[in-house]
């Protein structure tokens, strides 16, 4: 393929990309409720199931509930009240959840079913990054070891007989 | 999403255990299939260039997320491909980041979440929902995880460096022929 229909056929599936990352902003892909939804009209939602994800913003073991903040814009607290109680102990502020539950008091509570702890605290998020970090190294390097740049066909070309 | 050494382990053991069927798989093309296995993880550019940003610039809705998918891992593939010289390196190129990609979304798939069910709304997209209920092995702080992939592809690295391929047939003339 002539390197102008190369460069053609990247450009078009690059604006693909960008398509679909506008398509999955538009459409609504979950039954619950999300946060922009509901910081419309909160008292629409009383007495609704919601599945959200949130950062903890504070934990308060003895009447286990949790103060929490979702969505990005708008950004909306919620404060999750039942949870359990390893559930209560194990996070932290700077955490993450998730929280299946109903919506209560004009949406600014969840009466939680479930609550899952993705990251317990700012360590759990720093493990993950620095682990994605070395595997990116490992398949860059694995890569690169096999394969290199020719700039006049500005493509990968194989390294020899490695 | 679980960190990307899980996903570049699991990946170069199912690879390699693949090339031991396939005669055309070999390291260099294992090589690609791991660089597949992180492609839709492609979507934490949210960090650098946050989606809400974008929205905010441009006045069109717009979230990374798209590209976490299906949708996402064929063009993806397809744009890196392209980024290979040869013809035929770019059928090959597709083929196994494509393989990768799909390896990413399968790893993901059994994951913990607090409605029960997996996330595949966001993967399958564009297309239909659909919401089978998740075994929630795993989220993706889970040490246990990256040890397991690590372990796995470990074995492999070993059975791989002390297997004996499989002898080629032998075309053997018969002497009145």
């Amino acid at each position: 393929m002539k390197l102008c229909y190369r460069l053609a056929a990247i450009g078009l599936l690059f604006s693909a990309a960008v398509g679909l990352c506008v398509l999955s902003a538009g459409a609504d892909r979950l039954a619950s409720p999300g946060v922009e939804e509901i910081a419309t009209d909160p008292d629409a939602y009383d007495d609704q199931p919601v599945f959200l994800f949130g950062d903890v913003v504070s934990v308060d073991t003895v009447s286990r509930t949790m103060v929490v903040s979702a969505g990005d814009d708008p950004e909306r607290r919620f404060t999750i009240e039942s949870v359990s109680k390893p559930t209560i102990y194990a996070i932290e502020p700077g955490g993450a959840i998730q929280v299946s539950g109903v919506l209560a008091e004009e949406s600014a509570v969840v009466v939680s079913d479930n609550v899952v702890v993705d990251y317990r605290n700012g360590a759990d998020f720093r493990y993950v990054y620095r682990a994605s970090v070395l595997g990116g190294l490992l398949a860059a390097a694995g890569f690169l070891w096999f394969w290199r740049v020719e700039f006049r066909q500005l493509g990968f070309v194989p390294r020899g007989d490695r | 999403m679980a960190e990307w050494v899980s996903h570049v382990c699991l990946a170069y053991a199912l690879f390699t255990v693949t090339g031991w069927y396939v005669d055309w798989l070999d390291s260099r093309w294992i090589a690609v299939g791991v660089v597949g296995s992180i492609l839709p993880d492609l979507d934490r550019l949210d960090l650098l260039v946050p989606g809400d940003r974008i929205t905010a610039i441009t006045g069109i809705p717009f979230e990374w997320a798209g590209i976490n998918s299906v949708g996402g891992a064929v063009v993806l593939s397809a744009i890196g491909a392209l980024l290979f010289a040869r013809p035929s390196h770019q059928r090959r190129g597709f083929l196994l980041l494509l393989a990768g990609a799909f390896s990413h979304l399968l790893v993901d798939l059994p994951q913990r979440y607090a409605d029960g069910l997996m996330l595949t709304n966001k993967y399958l997209f564009p297309l239909p929902a659909w919401r089978p209920p998740t075994p929630g092995w795993y989220v993706s702080a889970d040490r246990w995880v990256a040890i397991v992939a690590a372990t796995v592809a470990l074995a492999v690295f070993f059975a791989d460096r002390y297997r004996t391929p499989a002898p080629k047939p032998v075309t053997v003339e018969r002497p009145d022929q």
